[in-house]
């Protein structure tokens, strides 16, 4: 498209939200109210897996000031919540498969009330054998979790295959092979806000959602559905978001359809919200993994070979874990060039709370793997670990594991090499040997990571990758701008004006951008997979042409230059007014067409990938095991950055969120409960835990079909930055790391082992 | 629920006379434990604006802090960092700004955690707390106070009136450390600190104290009466990390293990003492 570096492109424009959010003036969904607005609480099963017997609810019925009690028999749709795959009922109706599972819901006038009847209801279960760990629930005598029309047999949800070339051959012949089995656990998108929805009677037989989310074009499709409603008697809107994270991707189908159901039957709004501690406990986190890897390479360190089996946990139902699990698959190489593959997926349905997206989607958790084994391979041969990687990442002309050419904007290499000569690489290893003869006490370890991002949704869902805008000329002149994806605090409404501006050659003031609401642009499909700017900014951009078009007809019509255009804009949007011209257009946007083979796992599956280099250096107190990042560095390929500064914030707290995974977040689970108690027991990082003088830098790979030659970048630094920490802290402790969080008491037992 | 604020010691022991009177100030871990439902006080009884329990002075014989004093106002009290530098280093690691902004010292004594940091300090220097009730008013050494996790030697109608502590020695050497899983606003897996005197290599005088190891903050009598009046070397701090794994009693718990909180803590005593040995020149 416009490769011309423009003078808004790369501009770091104010976010023109930062003052509603500065102040406390934005509107987030519990600063909404509407008049007869009742509040809602949820009914939730304390069992990992139980048979509902009977549900006693006149007790709370006729408490003060509850108005209606709710249970599956009540709904007057499908009793699905729709995702990928329908099995995850909106209220269970005879079995409960976790805990925190909805099995009815009560809307009352106030929240207090709503609660205290939530205690009065009675539910008889009878106890049903569970299992909560995915290897023990693919034994053939597990209990059986998933519904069996979503799985593949017993609770095998899905498994996926990835093969190319001759693995076996390629191993019996290696110079080196090198193997480890890694664990991560779970992650909590942990975001400012939590969920919440309100669900209003919007007239003519119709209802409307406000509420928390990333994907109004998905609550719209689950409303319906669990309503029985029409798409068109659905409508979304999308309030202040305060953060996401992956985690009000799936979930607020769920609650928009509990909030729906509670509005339908009483034809009153419906709040429902939740606080931290059910949010923590009873929504989606990052899959759980265990990841076997192996790699064969030649002696001087090329990459011939490796041999993959991933397994997620789940949880009870499907919700993404398809699509997350199949974005672990094609990953699992990284970003460099690996002939031979065999990569083997599962995921496994458990009776512990359905997981879902959390920035990186599936793929952290074979990042993890793929860095640490490509150290092992340099330890092994003697090459430095910059080096090997230079030897072996992804050029233009390259093909990826899937057997995927890539030609254009490639730019993992000038990543690499941008990042080691920031963290002055070589004296930096040098200094921290030095340090390390000098200090008994702690020890200095340096980390470094390189990944690959597949931007949008893929060869999984290429249906969903395309995006909606409307413009309208005002007839004073300024501009109203609608599109379908979210701004969630990553600052996709800065990036989309700057766009439109650049688009239409106006002024960005003069440029509104409303708050997304189903039914003024098509689906757009989800704020997700780093996807948000790229995709609406395309569709604005493609508005703009064809109104800019009309505003240059009409000016020449009226004899207005065209280099007076954005100065005369009020004078020409009055001759659309009086002269009766269409002052509205449309924009659409949709990715190149992807492949994907099932049976091989082989494809051009995304149309385009992101690049990152992190290094990361940290100090690991041997007498204690505590670890801290003590250096950073991060180097990114997105294409053209639209506004550096919102693209380094991004780097910067997903730096932050990567620490958090890597050294100390995660949640103990015991009997099908997860063991936390809100952001108490959840340890994320705090400032002092962060790298304040953190160097983020971008290359700029272009992609000629992205907006200004740009790709996403949302989801990238968090997926390097915990594997540069681990890395760091396997340099420092002389061990190799195999399982997440490296907190105090894992690293200690790690120094504690044979080097 | 009820709630009265009281403005003098006066109406405070008029207001604990009532039934299922709870006190709170900051209420950093009350109304935590209250929003959780695990505490379900009749009456609360705000003690914040009882200026007689909010001294930080200097005496000749010590230190008084009230019990109702702020963390932060603790900390900003220069002559809590001149003569009383292991209880500013303490109180720096204990929660957050903002929460040190609203707790008080009182507070961390009566919530009882084991793994509660101010005690670590006050231990160390020999703290005494006074008790007042209605009428009453008793001393007890800090170490008496704590009785078990969540339990206190205070009686039913009984308030902490203040912490005393003596005047300490002007050569202390001080330690810290607590390892957590980050490094602000964290709860103790373990933590040790220690107050030394030494002269040449020989220790006069010593503290050692541990958070999260037992069923209350203690002291390492054991420890410090094996190294007292002993010359530190490599086989005195060996002996003293060995007396150390004997002398605590850790658990298990979500955090860690009992083995890890047993070795860590040995481990920093030893560094502790190993710290200070280095810091004294070699020659007598």
């Amino acid at each position: 498209m416009n490769e011309a570096p423009a003078t808004l492109i790369g501009t770091a424009i104010a976010r023109p939200d930062a003052v509603d959010k500065v102040r406390g003036e934005a509107r987030f969904v519990d600063d909404l109210a509407f008049p007869g607005m009742l509040h809602a609480a949820v009914v939730r099963s304390p069992h990992p897996h139980a048979r509902i017997l009977g549900i006693h609810a006149e007790a709370a019925r006729s408490m003060p000031g509850v108005v209606v009690v709710l249970t599956a028999a009540d709904v007057p749709g499908e009793n699905i919540v729709h995702v990928i795959v329908d099995d995850q009922p909106a209220l269970a109706a005879d079995v409960v498969r976790y805990i925190g599972e909805p099995v009815a819901l009560v809307a009352a006038e106030t929240r207090r009330a709503a609660r205290a009847a939530v205690d009065a209801v009675r539910v008889d279960y009878e106890p049903l054998p569970f299992v909560a760990s995915p290897l023990a629930a693919l034994e053939p005598d597990a209990p059986q979790v998933a519904v069996p029309s979503a799985a593949e047999g017993g609770n095998l949800f899905n498994r996926m295959v990835l093969v190319k070339g001759d693995v076996d051959g390629t191993f019996a012949v290696a110079d080196v092979v090198v193997e480890g089995t890694y664990e991560t656990g779970y992650q909590e998108h942990a975001y400012l806000e939590t969920q919440g929805m309100i669900a209003v009677p919007d007239g003519l037989g119709a209802i409307a959602i406000y509420g928390s989310m990333q994907c109004p074009f998905y609550v719209q499709n689950a409303v319906a559905k669990v309503l029985g409603l029409p798409l068109a008697k659905v409508r979304v809107v999308a309030a202040a978001t305060g953060g996401a994270f992956g985690g009000k991707e799936d979930v607020p189908s769920l609650l928009g359809s509990l909030a729906a159901l509670l509005s339908s039957a009483t034809r009153r709004p419906v709040k429902l919200v939740l606080d931290r501690e059910e949010d923590v406990l009873t929504t989606s986190k990052r899959h759980p993994s265990r990841v076997f890897y192996r790699t064969a390479a030649r002696a001087d360190g090329t990459l011939l070979a490796i041999d993959v089996d991933i397994v997620l946990n789940a949880g009870a139902y499907q919700t993404l874990s398809s699509a997350v699990l199949w974005r672990s698959l094609v990953t699992a190489a990284g970003p460099y060039r690996v002939p031979n593959v065999r990569v083997v997926a599962r995921s496994v349905a458990t009776n512990t709370v359905p997981n879902g997206a959390f920035r990186g989607f599936g793929s952290p958790q074979v990042i993890f793997p793929h860095e640490s084994q490509i150290d092992l391979v340099a330890e092994r041969l003697g090459i430095d670990r910059v080096e090997i990687r230079r030897r072996n990442v992804l050029h233009s002309g390259d093909r990826t594991s899937t057997d995927h050419l890539v030609r254009d904007s490639v730019g993992i290499a000038e990543t690499l090499d941008r990042a080691a000569e920031l963290a002055d690489w070589t004296a930096r290893l040098e200094r921290a040997a030095t340090y390390n003869r000098a200090s008994r006490e702690t020890k200095r370890g340096v980390g470094v990571a390189c990944v690959l991002y597949g931007v949008g949704l893929g060869g999984k869902a290429p249906f969903l990758d395309k995006a909606g805008a409307t413009i309208k000329l005002e007839p004073d002149g300024s501009i109203a701008v609608a599109i379908g994806t979210v701004e969630i605090g990553q600052g996709l409404t800065t990036a989309v004006l700057q766009v439109a501006a650049e688009g239409l050659g106006v002024p960005i003031d003069r440029i509104h951008l409303s708050p997304v609401d189903t039914s003024r642009v098509p689906d757009s499909g989800p704020t997700v997979a780093s996807r948000g700017t790229m995709m609406s900014a395309l569709a604005v951009l493609d508005a703009a042409g064809r109104l800019r078009e009309r505003i240059e007809r009409v000016a020449k019509a009226h004899r207005i230059a065209k280099r007076e255009i954005a100065q005369r804009l009020p004078e020409i949007a009055r001759f659309f007014w009086l002269e009766n011209f269409d002052p509205a257009v449309e924009g659409w946007a949709s990715t190149e067409p992807v492949s994907w083979d099932p049976a091989t796992g082989l494809g051009d599956v995304y149309p385009v990938y992101a690049y990152a280099t992190h290094i990361a250096e940290v100090e690991v107190n041997v007498d204690t095991g505590e670890a801290h990042v003590v250096d950073y560095v991060a180097v990114h390929d997105s294409g053209r950055i639209l506004n550096r500064v919102l693209a380094s914030g991004q780097v910067e707290g997903g730096v932050a969120q990567g620490i958090g995974f890597a050294l100390m977040e995660t949640i103990e689970e015991k009997d099908g409960r997860l063991i936390v108690n809100g952001l108490t027991t959840y340890r994320l990082p705090t400032i002092r835990d962060v790298p304040l003088a953190a160097a983020v830098d971008f290359v700029e790979a272009l992609f000629p079909a992205g907006p200004f030659g740009m790709k996403g970048i949302g989801e990238v630094p968090v997926m390097a930055a915990h594997a540069a920490v681990a890395r760091a802290v396997a340099h420092a402790t002389g061990r190799n790391p195999t399982r997440y969080p490296l907190d105090p008491p894992r690293i200690k037992s790690l120094l504690g082992e044979k080097p | 629920m009820d709630y009265v604020r009281v403005g003098s010691l006066a109406e405070l022991g008029n207001a604990l006379g009532r039934d299922g009177a709870t006190l709170i100030a900051g209420g950093t871990d009350l109304m935590v434990k209250m929003r959780a439902g695990s505490v379900r006080p009749r009456l609360l009884v705000d003690i914040s604006r009882v200026d007689e329990l909010r001294e930080v002075s200097m005496h000749p014989s010590g230190l008084t802090i009230g019990s109702a004093a702020l963390v932060a106002e603790v900390l900003a009290s220069p002559t809590v960092s001149t003569n009383y530098p292991l209880l500013a280093t303490v109180l720096r690691s204990l929660g957050s700004t903002q929460i040190r902004n609203r707790a008080t010292l009182g507070g961390n004594l009566a919530n009882a955690s084991p793994a509660a940091d101010s005690p670590l300090a006050l231990l160390a220097y020999d703290a005494r707390v006074t008790l007042a009730g209605a009428g009453t008013e008793r001393t007890l050494p800090l170490h008496e106070f704590f009785l078990g996790p969540g339990r206190t030697a205070l009686r039913r109608g009984e308030y902490i009136r203040s912490i005393d502590l003596p005047t300490p020695r002007t050569d202390w050497d001080v330690f810290f450390h607590k390892v957590g899983r980050r490094r602000a606003l964290t709860i103790a897996i373990t933590s040790v600190a220690g107050l030394i005197a030494l002269r040449g290599r020989a220790v006069v005088d010593v503290r050692v104290t541990a958070g999260s190891v037992a069923p209350t903050p203690i002291r390492l009598r054991a420890v410090e009466d094996l190294v007292r009046r002993r010359e530190l070397d490599g086989e005195q701090i060996a002996a003293a990390h060995a007396t150390a794994l004997r002398e605590v009693s850790p658990i298990d718990d979500v955090r860690a293990t009992a083995l890890y909180r047993r070795t860590v803590t040995a481990d920093l005593v030893a560094r502790f003492l190993h710290e200070a040995s280095e810091s004294t020149p070699t020659s007598p």
